[in-house]
């Protein structure tokens, strides 16, 4: 209903939106008097998934110079905040469009080029942008893969008003056109450019044999970069000697709850995760049964000061996400596959879902769990690399209705990157870990969810006889 | 020093029932054939597979070891056809493996064998034996593969059963002593395994007529069987699930 009306036809007929009262409050909503907007951009381009393989694609900036622009497209930055402060700052971007050819991104022309410019920028950019209306913000999109985002406004014509400050080896890699898009990114990762660059040059297209680069739309790119990463880093983490104790991770940010288990065994990961009613995607908003969270503690800054009773969106599908059947936990039940959990309507969860893959790795994609199984899957893995150790990784995700507006999958691997930075509970047997887990989450037949679990608890190792 | 003859699906076999386990194996060489043992990186199930020099067209070798990249191996044998005839020869010298298959020579690096440890293998007494059609077994997987995620193997005195117990369905495929090649079980054994593992073991089997398992209350399963004119000879082993309650 939410997405048919857009807070202007009162289908609620509450005579107000509630969601835009919620949202406006953090950003500027006025319609600016120029069309010509200069500000600093983060740098953020955006390329958008409709249309496909004719797509939109524009830089993102907001209405004026600022100090520290970068911290607005940078998700670690974010990490911690409330919900509300993460779309106010989303919401002071002002993002502008072209539509070009996916094919284009080898032969831009001088809008593409200068989106191209900007994304290979590791600072801030001045740029300038001429739109074809006074712009006026009154909307973000929300979904579970991009952070926030403002409707694209036509532009006319952008300038970059300043030189951007490209780091060496992004301009090495992108340079060169005989390299794949995965040892490009393999090379930056090693390079210590950060994730949020490499998504960027992704999706605008400058990584890749020459003549084959595309655009990506965003949403894409964010997992392609987590697959790609992911896969490079398993290749090492094979080779690493076995943990040799159990170890449970906990944290939690904005109402996602995550128990990450490294069990001592060879590598392979799996992922459950339990929607609880209330939750963005629930569909169920109205009737908030979900148990309260005492025990846990709050890590993260998190927005659970904010009691909520209700989630704003009567219609769990966010703009810019219409029913898509990639979409994550889709509240449509049918393609939710694998989800004996679906709900009861007195006990609290909606659905839960499991992927996982074995030592070898997984060739198709996560369907069920989609971006954030690899969001999660790269933390786990650097979190690896780090203690020079292979393990078996289970990761166990609660959503609750604190987290009432899907914010991106940066969430995730923000949030499992943290965790593992803890100090983890070790324990000398699975079972017991797993009884800690079962102790503190509120739907505790879903850490039993999946099969994975269940084979991993029961199969013996030839080690034990 | 390593110089052989060997018939192509003999060596398919080899490659075969290595791959269920791993993808670089070492080969230990004696006068007398050759014999790999490996286990998967998850320590579930591993294979030991020894192949008599009668096995070979011709065999010439004194004690010396190398490591094979399976894979390798493998994408060699697709040249050829069954019955042809590769040779083999161990150069030392230049630690490669030359193989010559009809008028093509193809000289294959080893890998270093320095970091690829025995296997332990277990000692195990295992209270159940059971010698069946591996035609049988094939059928009774089958059945079981829609039906759930695990298999038991369950045997007493007089019958083998091999059992799938899904959520609704449910599958059994059930030999008397009469149907069997052979039988020996004093008290009822059960013993629960991922079919994942069995299917993925049993499928690398191509010319063995017959297979023997034997299995505990809730202890592995060996898998044996020869090939080869009974020349080679594989035994796999399948560590069980235990059902928490």
């Amino acid at each position: 209903m939410c997405i048919a009306c857009k807070g202007s036809r009162n289908l609620c007929q509450k005579g107000y939106c509630e969601l835009l009262g919620r949202v406006r409050k953090h950003m500027s909503s006025k319609t600016l008097d120029t069309k010509e907007v200069f500000g600093s951009s983060p740098p953020s381009v955006f390329v958008g998934r409709y249309g496909y393989p004719k797509v939109s694609i524009g830089p993102m900036l907001p209405p004026e110079r600022i100090f520290k622009a970068e911290r607005l497209d940078d998700p670690r930055e974010w990490w911690g905040l409330g919900i509300e402060e993460v779309v106010g700052i989303r919401g002071s971007l002002l993002r502008s469009k072209v539509e070009q050819k996916v094919s284009s991104a080898s032969t831009p022309d001088r809008h593409l080029a200068a989106c191209q410019e900007l994304s290979l920028s590791s600072k801030a950019v001045d740029t300038e942008v001429l739109f074809q209306k006074k712009p006026r913000i009154n909307f973000l999109s929300f979904d579970n893969f991009t952070a926030p985002v403002a409707p694209g406004l036509d532009m006319e014509k952008m300038r970059l008003t300043q030189n951007p400050s490209v780091p060496r080896k992004v301009d090495a890699v992108t340079s060169d056109t005989d390299v794949l898009a995965a040892d490009g990114l393999w090379e930056l990762y090693d390079g210590n450019v950060d994730l949020t660059q490499m998504q960027r040059l992704m999706s605008a297209g400058l990584l890749g044999e020459g003549r084959k680069r595309l655009l990506v739309p965003t949403r894409w790119s964010i997992t392609a970069v987590d697959d790609v990463l992911g896969k490079k880093l398993m290749e090492k983490v094979r080779y690493l000697p076995q943990l040799g104790e159990v170890l449970l991770y906990r944290g939690d940010y904005a109402g996602n709850y995550f128990w990450i288990l490294l069990v001592p065994r060879a590598w392979s990961f799996g992922m459950t995760e339990t929607w609880m009613k209330g939750s963005f995607w629930s569909g169920d908003a109205s009737t908030d049964t979900n148990p309260s969270r005492t025990e846990h503690t709050q890590v993260g800054a998190g927005s659970t000061q904010a009691n909520r009773n209700s989630n704003p969106l009567d219609n769990p599908n966010p703009p810019g996400n219409s029913t898509s059947t990639i979409s994550p936990g889709n509240p449509n039940p049918s393609v939710t596959s694998n989800s004996p959990n679906y709900s009861n309507p007195s006990d609290g969860f909606f659905t839960t879902l499991s992927d996982s893959e074995g030592f070898a790795g997984r060739t198709g994609y996560a369907d069920r769990v989609t971006g954030a199984y690899y969001a999660a899957r790269l933390g786990v893995l650097e979190h690896l690399i780090g203690l020079k150790r292979q393990a078996t990784a289970l990761i166990y995700r609660e959503i609750t209705h604190e987290y009432w507006l899907p914010l991106g999958v940066w969430v995730i691997r923000e949030t499992v990157r943290k965790a593992l930075e803890g100090r983890p509970e070790r324990f000398d047997t699975l079972n017991s870990a797993m009884s800690r887990v079962t102790a503190h989450a509120t739907n505790k037949k879903g850490v039993f969810h999946s099969e994975f679990v269940r084979s991993i608890l029961s199969q013996r190792t030839l080690d034990d006889f | 020093m390593f110089k052989a003859k060997i018939r192509s699906e003999v060596l398919k076999e080899v490659i075969d029932v290595i791959a269920t386990q791993v993808d670089e194996v070492k080969f230990t060489i004696t006068t007398s054939g050759i014999n790999a043992k490996a286990v998967d990186p998850a320590h579930v199930a591993m294979v030991d597979i020894t192949l008599d020099k009668g096995a070979f067209e011709e065999f010439k070798a004194k004690d010396t070891e190398m490591g094979i990249n399976i894979e390798k191996l493998r994408e060699v044998v697709k040249l050829t056809k069954s019955g042809e005839t590769i040779a083999m020869e161990l150069d030392e010298d230049h630690n490669r493996l030359v193989l010559s298959l009809g008028n093509i020579t193809r000289n294959m690096s080893l890998v270093d064998t320095a970091g690829m440890s025995d296997p332990k293998i277990p000692g195990l007494n295992l209270a159940a034996k059971v010698t069946l059609e591996l035609d049988e077994l094939r059928k009774g997987l089958r059945a079981a593969e829609p039906v759930a995620d695990h298999i038991a193997l369950i045997a007493d005195e007089n019958n083998f059963e091999l059992r799938a117990d899904g959520d609704t369905d449910f599958s059994s495929l059930t030999l008397v002593k009469d149907q069997l090649v052979e039988l020996s079980c004093k008290e009822k054994q059960r013993s629960l395994f991922s079919l994942d593992y069995f299917l993925n073991m049993i499928k690398a089997v191509s010319s063995a007529q017959n297979i023997t398992l034997e299995f505990g209350n809730d202890f592995p399963v060996s898998m044996d069987f020869t090939f080869a004119d009974s020349k080679g000879k594989v035994s796999f082993l399948l560590a069980p699930r235990i059902e928490n309650d």
